[in-house]
């Protein structure tokens, strides 16, 4: 049998590194699940004073403005770990002092990027489960049992693209610290056009096109009809086909970028600094 | 002697970039190294010496593949430098003076565990190279202590330990002692010269602005200046290539005039316990010639020992003639 210990040893390391060190903060574990409960609590507020109305604008998602924004916040979660894990490691690294100690180790900046990813991904979907929770068993949001396929295509269609802003995210930050512009840009226009708070219907008509070029408003459309909805592949084929577009698109320009600002750094001599 | 590391005509500059570089399009380069030839024997310990600002850390990350050169190239065990970068990184190991390249919240051992991961060891190899590594620099009784409760020389210890954890061919020791008390120095000395070269046979570039400890360690030297390499040879060599001619100290049955005739001879005239010691200058090469002659005229000598000339007179005059442009 083929060894498979170099392939999930690397991530597990990482794993377990970063579980250990949030493990020795034990207040901000606690702080966290406050977080959730509160944030889930404030919506269904929300939706309480909305009265239970049917809204038209969500009528195509079974017209729960709970529901709709329970799935708008925990995936919005994953797009955004997604994009600033890669750029927070450097970062992190960087100020810490530790990136020195991992880039002289055979292990390429690709696989260290990509294997920091790994608490983040398990902490977040904790964080959604959670969400889901509290959502479904609390406050009552009706939630329909996807096919595991269905759902597993659509959520990892929906996160590659995000991958690939987090690997221009992570060269942004190798070449100028500072001062990226993908998160920012990513930040504001998830809250303002890609769908996390309301349906993209209700923009502007001027605005829709710039809602269409964002792959959070089709991750996010994709999601809710196959939770909410119950949508097989077949329903949703157009979004899926333009986030596997998205993908191609922004995991080759994430992990080119990534490259070349590596070349740049070692060039300029301050892959070190930050 | 086989040579493992190679450096051809290394330079590097660093241009500044800032708001005035930006908008005005010029830039202000810094040389950091300029022509810098270097080769190091396997199983040799060499200095790398130089004063702040000299170059020794950029040629330290060169070599780590933290920086690519500009002009030149280099191998390490064969490798490229440049093109073979992650093959040159399974052949070394990097200590620096940066105790902020460990993750303090997290114990010594598990420090070494996850980097043990980052060189390809697992299960079974990867414990047993941990408990190796902790054993060889002592530290396997704090190894479950986190590393922020460390002292400055544990911190150090626990560095070696990672550097080795690969089992590297050559180990690049940046400042290694810089934090460190003098007992403390003291031990990590004898770890480099007694373990790490003595018993494991490692390649060791020893990059130190303390001349002292240099000498004591380094079978050769390559002094740095401005980026530039001054000299390089055994310490010996560096003297002599100053002109300097060695002091030795003699002690022998009686005075024999083709002693007293030596240059700079200067006799105890106090014997010990029946026999005279005396201090004289005589090149290296003429020693076994004087200790014939001494014998052909029946002057029994017991003891013929050189006197070290301290390093810092040797570097500080290299580096003076430099400046005067001599």
């Amino acid at each position: 049998m083929r060894d498979i210990r170099p392939l999930l040893g690397k991530p597990l390391a990482f794993l377990v590194r970063d579980f250990k060190i949030a493990a020795s903060y034990r207040l901000q574990f606690v702080m966290q699940g406050f977080g959730i409960l509160l944030t889930t609590f404030s919506f269904s507020l929300i939706d309480k004073m909305l009265g239970g109305q049917n809204l038209p604008a969500l009528s195509p998602y079974g017209g729960d403005f709970f529901a709709f924004v329970l799935i708008g916040i925990a995936f919005t979660d994953y797009l955004t770990i997604s994009t600033t894990t890669f750029a927070n490691e450097i970062r992190n690294a960087q100020m810490v002092g530790t990136l020195e100690a991992l880039l002289v180790t055979p292990t390429s900046m690709t696989t260290i990027l990509l294997s920091s990813y790994g608490y983040n991904l398990l902490a977040t979907s904790l964080r959604v489960i959670f969400y889901l929770l509290f959502g479904t068993l609390i406050f009552g949001v009706q939630l329909q049992l996807p096919g595991f396929a269905t759902f597993l295509i659509t959520f990892f269609l929906t996160l590659l693209p995000f991958f690939g802003l987090g690997l221009l995210s992570a060269a942004f930050i190798l070449v100028f610290k500072q001062g990226n512009p993908i998160s920012t840009f990513l930040a504001m226009s998830s809250g303002l056009l890609g769908g996390m708070l309301y349906p993209v219907s209700v923009l502007p008509t001027w605005l829709k096109p710039f809602s269409a070029m964002l792959p959070i408003t089709h991750g996010l459309e994709a999601m809710r009809q196959v939770l909410l909805n119950g949508a097989g592949i077949v329903e949703i084929r157009k979004q899926l086909l333009i986030l596997a577009l998205f993908s191609i698109l922004l995991l080759a320009i994430g992990i080119y970028a990534l490259y070349a600002s590596l070349k740049v750094a070692r060039k300029e001599g301050s892959l070190l600094h930050y | 002697m086989l040579p493992v590391i190679e450096l051809s005509q290394i330079s590097k500059s660093f241009t500044e970039r800032n708001w005035k570089t930006f908008l005005f399009r010029k830039s202000y380069p810094v040389q950091a190294l300029e022509d810098v030839s270097l080769t190091v024997n396997k199983g040799e310990i060499m200095g790398l010496l130089g004063p702040n600002g000299a170059g020794k850390t950029t040629l330290i990350k060169i070599l780590a593949t933290l920086i690519t050169p500009d002009l030149g190239s280099g191998t390490i065990c064969g490798f490229d430098i440049c093109s073979q970068s992650h093959r040159v990184r399974e052949k070394i190991g990097l200590v620096s003076t940066n105790d902020r390249t460990f993750y303090w919240r997290l114990s010594g051992r598990d420090n070494l565990s996850f980097f043990a991961s980052l060189y390809n060891l697992w299960g079974q190899d990867k414990t047993q190279q941990i408990e190796k590594v902790l054993e060889l620099t002592d530290m396997t009784d704090k190894a479950d202590y986190r590393f922020m409760s460390y002292s400055a020389g544990q911190k150090q210890r626990l560095a070696i330990a990672r550097a080795m954890l690969s089992e590297p061919e050559i180990l690049l020791l940046d400042e290694a002692t810089a934090s460190l008390d003098p007992i403390a120095a003291r031990s990590l000395l004898d770890l480099t010269r007694n373990t790490l070269a003595a018993k494991e046979q490692k390649t060791i570039l020893w990059c130190t602005h303390n001349l002292t400890e240099a000498d004591e360690i380094c079978d050769r030297l390559t002094i740095l200046h401005q980026g530039r390499i001054l000299q390089s040879g055994t310490p010996a060599e560096i003297h002599n290539c100053l002109g300097y001619k060695q002091s030795y100290r003699l002690v022998v049955d009686s005075l024999h005039p083709s002693l007293q005739n030596q240059q700079d001879y200067q006799p105890i005239l106090e014997k010990e316990q029946g026999a005279y010691a005396c201090t004289l200058t005589i090149d290296h090469a003429r020693v076994p010639e004087l200790l014939k002659s001494l014998a052909g005229s029946g002057v029994g000598v017991y003891e013929c020992s050189q006197i070290k000339r301290p390093l810092e007179a040797a570097f500080t005059e290299l580096v003076l003639r430099k400046q005067k442009g001599s």
